[in-house]
């Protein structure tokens, strides 16, 4: 009984977690990286101290740099993100996302399919290429969450064509397919979505499709849709949230209130060389393809449709009310008669 | 109730078909009567048509009265394959006998000339012993025997051989040579469409039983297989020799099947789809072994397959591209291929591509089509744009009660599978209007918002109804407000 109770104190995330931290610190220090450490790993902290963070790291160190040329890494352009992940993405690597609440898997599917895609066009580009990207969903994923809606793919600037939608109907047969593809050189990057943390997906389980992705050198994603942190063969798990979006920018530049324009993830670092979970705020922009860090804070000086009138309302063409030569304002006093 | 058949020996009892059970017990008091099943005997006949098809590829079922009762094969340039149609005959009845199944086959110019032929016997000669002499017919020798035919070897129903009977007109030689005008008169068309018809003076087609394949290919064994690595074996010789015969049409095959019979007479059939065309013998192998890995039981086999047939039920013109040794790529399993595979082990609705319809209704604008048929149907209506669309969709809609600032405006906060939401910011709405012509008029439009949370979470939500003209409050009815997506 007692030696029971012994091990369920062993077993306690949060110890876990430090011990944890302590050994990545001391290796950090013996492999001369410099390291930022949160004691408090929640989130409202992690953001804050983001940018003092960013300063705090040094550049990129050398072996990664020359790693760049034969190895396939996706950068961010960011340097305190891309040191944060060793230099960036490693598409040939399984790789877990995920979202805590199903309330927010919209983010991290987005997310992953962002990732997908960036290798997608990275293969055009290197080996002109059509790969197409495949997505398997086990059902619970589906019916919880909702289906993947093509023409959300659309507007994230992804061509629903080129992807292959693989929906098995028992998480068995969902594994024979990942398994499948993970091998193939003809898709550009799977998606693997579960719900929760299925026990065939332990680490025996993730193991096989690292390995198999590794051999490929193709990226292989496992979105975890309401998932816990669990131990897995992937050498990094990035957590996805969902942060307010930014603001339509108006003629002027000035932002505008109350709109919603680029999609922004919160992206923490739950399980990478780093000892303690790092977040980072980022911005997929459309337009040009490409992910932007948040740099200034979103409630700068807004324009306030209800407040304010602006020239910048209604479309390029300026009201008529507030041209350049307008009436001067009324008097405080008037007079009753 | 009353009696559907009879086997020959109740004939020899002098029953009769409609009887009422009762007065059939009262003849024969030691009668053993079965229920009939119409759905069991149509599956057992259609085990026999798959089975027969080792024949030829044209089976029609015969059935002249609505229930089907036989089998009509059309023959015509197969005998040959069989030793001549005497042989064939033989064969067929002999293995018929071996299956335990007492049959009757006839062979003879016209469909209804064999169909009387094969009964005609059910009255003179079987009811004396079981073993029936097949009879094969020519345009040479049939006048004599046709002469003799009795009237309901004419395929006509019961109520017009009543009527014949009472005239006296009890075998084909009273009609054959009697004016026609009055028989048309006194027994409508049918009649003399049905001598017509034995005497191959008006066409009746065979109507084959399921689409004959462009082109089939079997190998009889000398000694039968069971083992799954000897069929995939056979499957990839026989493929290879399609393989040519496509070429020579400059053909690939899109749809391909399978068929095993089985020594007692159980036929196995099945069938793949391609994602793309292929004549490649290797990869219709390696799809076949998908399937056969899933179903595939090697206890089902018995005594074993005895024939192995290929078919290609569905082929496309591919013209031939030149393979090149410098381009590694064709190394590497295609995307095709790979589709393929997955298709054959979890079938064609598992694996799916998105396809576009021409609507503003958002869960109608797009859905998912097996990659198999999405190949086949290959005019994609062109992509329009979309903006601000959701990542994932709730295919149904769900409900969320929600309160707006004011009636026409977003919500301020709402409440979603029991959590409660705040609304920070809100754009919209994106009026879509019902589709009236596939909902009916009482649709009602949809006001989308896409809203955002305190917590920075995207939805996508809509109000259906329209103040004041689609819903009135008198009557109780409100816009209802449905979460339908979630945002990146």
């Amino acid at each position: 009984m007692r030696a029971s109770l012994a091990r369920e104190d062993l077993i306690r995330p949060d110890l876990i977690r430090k011990d944890l931290d302590c050994l990545r610190h001391k290796i950090a220090k013996i492999e001369k990286r410099s390291t930022a450490r949160f004691d408090n790993t929640s989130f409202a902290q992690s953001v804050k101290s983001d940018k003092d963070n960013a300063q705090h790291l040094v550049t990129l160190p050398k072996q990664y740099e020359n790693n760049n040329g034969d190895k396939d890494i996706l950068q961010f352009d960011d340097p305190a993100l891309d040191t944060a992940l060793s230099g960036g993405i490693n598409l040939g690597a399984l790789t877990e996302l995920r979202s805590q609440e199903t309330r927010q898997t919209g983010a991290a599917s987005a997310f992953t399919w962002i990732l997908a895609h960036q290798m997608q066009s990275f293969l055009k580009q290197k080996h002109n290429e059509d790969l197409p990207i495949v997505f398997i969903s086990e059902t619970s994923s589906r019916l919880e969450g909702g289906q993947i809606y093509p023409p959300g793919l659309m507007s994230l600037g992804i061509n629903p064509a080129t992807c292959l939608f693989i929906q098995p109907r028992s998480l068995h047969d969902a594994l024979w397919v990942a398994e499948l593809t993970a091998k193939q050189k003809s898709v550009a990057a799977t998606i693997l979505e579960v719900r929760g943390n299925p026990q065939n997906l332990d680490m025996a389980g993730t193991r096989r499709l690292h390995l198999r992705a590794q051999s490929a050198g193709r990226p292989f994603f496992l979105l975890r849709q309401a998932g816990e942190e669990e131990a897995t063969a992937a050498r990094l798990r990035l957590g996805v949230q969902s942060v307010p979006a930014a603001l339509r920018a108006l003629p002027s530049q000035r932002a505008f209130s109350n709109s919603l324009s680029n999609p922004a993830f919160q992206i923490t670092l739950e399980k990478s060389k780093n000892p303690a979970p790092q977040s980072f705020i980022l911005e997929w922009n459309n337009d040009s393809h490409s992910f932007t860090t948040r740099s200034k804070d979103i409630s700068s000086n807004p324009v306030d449709f209800h407040q304010e009138q602006s020239p910048d309302i209604g479309g390029g063409i300026s009201l008529s009310g507030n041209g350049s030569d307008q009436a001067s304002e009324m008097g405080r006093v008037v007079a009753f008669g | 109730m009353r009696l559907a058949a009879l086997d020959t020996n109740a004939q020899a009892h002098k029953l009769r078909e409609g009887q009422g059970v009762t007065e059939a017990r009262a003849i024969c008091p030691d009668l053993d009567i079965i229920a009939s099943d119409d759905a069991a005997d149509l599956a057992f006949l259609n085990a026999l048509a798959d089975w027969a098809d080792r024949y030829t590829p044209l089976i029609g079922l015969d059935a002249p009265f609505g229930k089907p009762q036989g089998l009509f094969l059309d023959i015509t340039g197969c005998a040959h394959l069989f030793g001549g149609e005497a042989e064939m005959l033989k064969d067929i009845i002999s293995r018929f006998d071996q299956m335990g199944i007492y049959a009757q086959g006839s062979i003879a110019p016209t469909p209804g000339l064999a169909w009387g032929l094969a009964r005609e016997f059910n009255s003179q000669y079987a009811l004396h012993d079981h073993k029936a002499e097949s009879v094969i017919m020519n345009w040479d020798n049939f006048e004599a025997r046709f002469r003799q035919f009795p009237m309901a070897a004419l395929r006509l129903p019961l109520d017009m051989l009543l009527a014949l009977d009472r005239v006296g007109l009890k075998k084909v030689k009273d009609i054959l040579s009697a004016p026609r005008k009055p028989l048309m008169r006194r027994f409508g068309p049918l009649l003399l469409k049905r001598l017509d018809q034995a005497l191959g003076q008006e066409e009746e087609p065979v109507s084959p039983r399921l689409p004959v394949s462009d082109l089939s290919l079997e190998r009889r064994l000398a000694e039968p297989i069971g083992r799954q690595e000897d069929i995939e074996t056979c499957i990839e010789q026989l493929s290879n020799a399609l393989r040519s015969d496509l070429e020579k049409r400059g053909q690939a095959g899109q749809e391909f099947m399978l068929m095993l019979f089985r020594m007692d007479g159980v036929v196995r059939k099945i069938m793949i789809g391609l994602s793309a065309p292929s004549r490649d013998a290797k990869r219709i192998r390696a799809l076949f072994s998908q399937k056969l890995a899933a179903i595939y039981d090697e206890s089902d086999a018995g005594m074993g397959f005895e024939t192995i047939r290929l078919s290609v039920l569905q082929a496309v013109i591919k013209p031939d591209v030149q393979d090149s040794f410098v381009d590694g790529r064709n190394v590497q399993t295609s995307m095709h291929q790979l589709a393929d595979q997955i298709t054959a082990r979890l079938g064609e609705e598992s694996v799916v591509k998105p396809v576009f319809h021409q609507s503003f209704i958002p869960e109608r604008a797009a859905s998912f089509m097996p990659v198999i048929q999405h190949v086949k149907h290959d005019d994609q209506i062109a992509q329009s744009q979309y903006c601000d669309r959701p990542i994932r969709l709730f295919s149904n809609p769900e409900p969320v009660t929600a309160i707006a600032e004011v009636p026409e405006g977003p919500p301020i906060r709402f409440q979603w599978r029991r959590s409660q939401y705040q609304v920070a910011r809100a754009e919209g709405p994106e009026r879509i209007g019902a589709e009236w012509w596939i909902d009916g008029e009482s649709a009602q439009t949809r006001d989308y918002y896409r809203v955002e949370d305190k917590s920075g979470r995207r939805f996508w939500i809509f109000r259906q109804g329209l103040y004041e003209r689609e819903t009135h409050l008198s009557q109780g009815l409100l816009p209802k407000w449905f979460m339908h997506g979630l945002f990146a």
